[in-house]
């Protein structure tokens, strides 16, 4: 245990913002070689408390000690001149160029003619690479890279400049078992530099792989800071949700009804493969498979994004061709895409817009708009999902990744789908909501409506289907009663033939 | 929740808020006052203000059409080449005998299936709004010449110039039309079903796909709208100039852009109103007003546009980034 002078030191910051407080009298200090985890539920103020301490946003009081002196960063540049940089779940790297030339970006190296130097830039960044053993050159596009690889290239592109406080914004959200391992070795190697690490994350078991110490906030309010050693997973969801959880899943028994949806022999041209399923009303169908097994691929030609090439769908009875989402939508489907920012949401425009595109989908209206009925609508559904805001009229750029979720979900329920898809739902959302949108998709289910899931974690999908169809390159491989498969015979259909006779064979 | 002095402290604290979210309004403010003094009060005669609003009707017009494809994420740089084809059709028609009311349709049609066509290249063809309105631009203006080998053509019938001469009320038409035209986009955008589809387009085309919008028919209408917005832009400055012209105002283009920037609306998409754009085109309006009553030489005024464009924008921006 290091128990140095921190780094960095946050006292007793408090941010407004208009109507509301983020942060109130937050305390936290950072020392070198520590990994800090920052934990709490959406809107708990994680976010606002790391752009603070980076200097992208101001604080409303309290004061920024780095190395002892108090410092005011009025904008990320001048935090990354104390050495404080953030990798955020979005990654800023620019997808055309070459890896070395994003790990050098802000300072690129020249020649005496104040030229690119080149040949330094790629050295230097291989060098750079070399030091994570990682097989990736210096010349490749961001663009040609996994997204495990690209969470590599930005942690390099922040270690390039001498960090010595390093804000990681759930880095592992988007990582698999191997590439997760991968970037704990990382993380090890900084700590044994002597770098201060922040590590914001919604996969608690994470933090006590990984963590020294945790910070949990709830409300905008510090509500403890622990060593690992002295806290159990039970007393950390009771810290971040305020209350005891005796449970993480939630699932009730529904009888279920007719077909609703059937596909038989379903094709599209290279993404989906001779599918054959039925989908029974009240039933909770979970799609189990690896990243790129095709899965969304299936929902979206569900929904008439792509276009089926052979085989049938049937929905309600009726064979269906969809030409586009409008024509799903007409026949009572809802999509809720993995892709909330780039295809759930209409961010710069307001909830009650987002929620009334659901509305103005069933075509109630043909020419004008009937706003008492949108704004009725639009409160009655916001209430009814739990949106965390101060007003409808709020863009929904400014919510928390949850209830950014929650409208797009309010959309389709007021375009009173009765099928709905959803692709990843609880994907970077917290403990808390998650529990909330268990219970959600029960009432819905038990309101006859029927549901597809998309989830990567297999024990959410477990605990939450009736039945799981079980994927891999493009084709449905295995059936099973949710009640009957265990995760290791789940992921034996799921790993492609090619990759486990590879794997046998090392 | 309700009581009264909650209600009063809201509306205290929103009278400066309201100020501090429209930079336009304060602009607006700012200059009406400047004008003023500076102008010892002439600023504010109604003849003034008057002839100020008929000069401008035109990019007015235009600058709503303009609102619509801008807010789509896209923009029309056809509508001065536009307005001088149609200019040069109306006058052809009118003075080789077809009347008022064929070359009046005609005009506007020829706006329409413009913006049409402009909007399929841009929805089918996948092509930027910018490269394929510029090419429109480039094929307008040529029709436009080709009618007379780029002769202007005089001799327009009595009843067409009624557009941009007359008054109603002591009002002149044009301002009428920009106002019935402007009403016209206002409700649009913020009434019907398609103004919401044009949000939705404009702030994230996947999403509003996935939402069941028919991206392509809002975007193909938005330049169809902007179209038919330059033709009644042409047919008030061909009745005013009393002639058919192929080099119509090839500035108004700029100030149209101009006015819908000044008025609030990102050039993102999905942000800003047609409302705002008025105000914009009338903020140009007064600057340039202002600019000719203390005399300064027309070709720095239009330096002086590009320097508010820039600090207008800058503006926004930042406002933008902060939120």
């Amino acid at each position: 245990m290091r128990e140095g002078k921190p780094i960095l030191e946050m006292r007793q910051i408090t941010k407004s913002f208009p109507g509301v407080r983020a942060l109130k009298k937050v305390d936290l200090a950072l020392r070198a070689g520590e990994v800090h985890c920052l934990v709490g539920e959406n809107g708990a103020g994680k976010s606002t408390l790391i752009k603070i301490m980076t200097g992208a946003h101001s604080m409303s009081s309290g004061e920024m000690l780095v190395n002892g002196t108090p410092r005011e960063l009025n904008s990320p540049q001048d935090g990354r001149k104390l050495g404080i940089r953030a990798i955020y779940q979005e990654l800023d790297l620019l997808p055309t160029l070459s890896v070395a030339e994003n790990i050098f970006m802000e300072d690129v190296p020249k020649t005496k003619l104040g030229l690119v130097d080149w040949s330094t830039m790629n050295r230097r960044a291989g060098e750079l690479l070399g030091m994570f053993k990682v097989e990736i050159s210096p010349h490749s596009l961001i663009k040609d890279l996994t997204v495990a690889e690209q969470q590599i290239v930005a942690i390099v592109k922040a270690l390039s400049q001498d960090s010595k406080v390093l804000i990681m914004d759930e880095p592992s959200a988007v990582l698999t078992g191997s590439e997760l391992e991968r970037l704990f070795g990382i993380i090890e190697e900084l700590r044994k530099q002597g770098v201060a690490i922040v590590y914001i994350t919604h996969r608690l078991i994470e933090v006590f792989e990984i963590g020294d110490i945790v910070t949990v906030l709830r409300d905008g309010e510090n509500i403890v800071t622990e060593r690992i050693e002295a806290v159990t997973m039970e007393k950390l969801i009771q810290w971040m949700v305020g209350r005891e959880m005796d449970e993480q899943f939630y699932k009730e028994t529904v009888e279920l009804g007719d077909v609703v949806l059937e596909a038989k022999n379903l094709s599209v041209e290279g993404l989906v493969k001779d599918v054959t399923f039925q989908l029974r009303e009240g039933e909770i169908l979970g799609l189990a498979g690896l990243v790129g097994a095709g899965r969304t691929e299936l929902l979206k030609s569900l929904f008439g994004q792509y276009q089926v090439d052979s085989g049938s769908l049937t929905i309600f009875g009726e064979e269906s061709r969809l030409k586009s989402p409008r024509d799903a939508i007409a026949k009572g489907l809802g999509f809720v895409p993995e892709d909330r920012k780039n295809e759930g949401a209409v961010l710069c425009r307001s909830i009650e817009e987002n929620i009334s595109l659901g509305v103005l989908a069933k075509r109630k209206f043909k020419f004008l708009v009937h706003f008492p009925t949108l704004f009725k609508t639009a409160v009655e559904l916001a209430t009814y999902v739990k949106i965390r805001c101060h007003s409808l009229t709020q863009e929904v750029v400014t919510l928390s990744g949850g209830n950014q979720q929650k409208t797009v979900l309010a959309k389709w329920l007021a375009s009173e789908s009765k099928i709905l898809l959803l692709d990843e739902p609880t994907r970077g959302i917290d403990v808390g909501s998650k529990l909330e949108f268990y219970k959600f998709m029960a009432e819905l289910v038990r309101n006859k409506k029927s549901i597809i899931l998309v989830s990567s974690e297999l024990p959410e999908l477990m605990a939450l289907s009736d039945r799981i169809l079980v994927m891999s390159n493009s084709r449905i491989r295995k059936e099973f009663m949710a009640d009957e498969a265990t995760q290791e015979q789940i992921l034996e259909h799921a790993i492609p033939q090619e990759l486990r006779e590879s794997t046998s064979a090392s | 929740m309700n009581n009264s002095s909650d209600v009063r402290e809201s509306i205290k604290s929103k009278v400066p808020s309201v100020l501090a979210t429209n930079p336009r309004l304060v602009m607006f403010l700012v200059l009406v006052v400047v004008s003023t003094v500076l102008s010892r009060g002439v600023f504010l005669s109604p003849s003034n203000i008057h002839n100020m609003l008929r000069q401008y009707s035109t990019i007015g017009i235009m600058a709503v059409g303009q609102t619509v494809v801008i807010l789509l994420a896209g923009v029309d740089l056809s509508q001065g080449s536009m307005m001088a084809l149609v200019s040069m059709v109306v006058a052809y028609l009118n003075v080789n005998g077809f009347g008022i009311v064929l070359p009046l349709v005609v005009g506007l049609l020829v706006g329409a299936l413009g913006g049409l066509f402009s909007g399929t290249i841009i929805t089918k063809g996948k092509v930027p709004p910018f490269i394929a309105t510029l090419a429109m631009a480039s094929i307008c203006r040529g029709l436009a010449t080709l009618i007379t080998q780029s002769r202007p053509i005089y001799g327009l019938s009595k009843e067409l110039l009624v557009f941009g001469r007359d008054t109603i009320g002591g009002i002149g038409i044009q301002v009428i039309i920009w106002a019935s035209v402007g009403l016209l986009g206002i409700f649009m955008i913020t009434r019907t079903v398609y103004g919401r589809g044009v949000y939705a387009v404009g702030g994230n085309e996947k999403s509003a796909h996935l939402s069941g919008i028919n991206v392509q028919k809002v975007k193909l209408l938005g330049y169809a709208f902007s179209g038919i917005c330059a033709a009644i832009a042409a047919i008030v400055i061909t009745s005013r100039m009393d002639m058919g012209g192929p080099y119509v105002n090839a500035n108004d283009n700029v100030q149209s852009i101009a006015s819908v920037v000044i008025g609030g609306t990102s050039f993102a998409g999905g942000r800003g109103s047609v409302s705002g754009t008025i105000l914009g085109t009338v903020i140009i309006a007064m600057i340039n007003n202002l600019m000719n009553l203390m005399l300064i030489n027309p070709y720095i005024q239009q330096g002086i546009i590009g320097a508010i464009i820039v600090v207008t924008v800058t503006l926004n921006q930042r406002k933008a980034r902060t939120e």
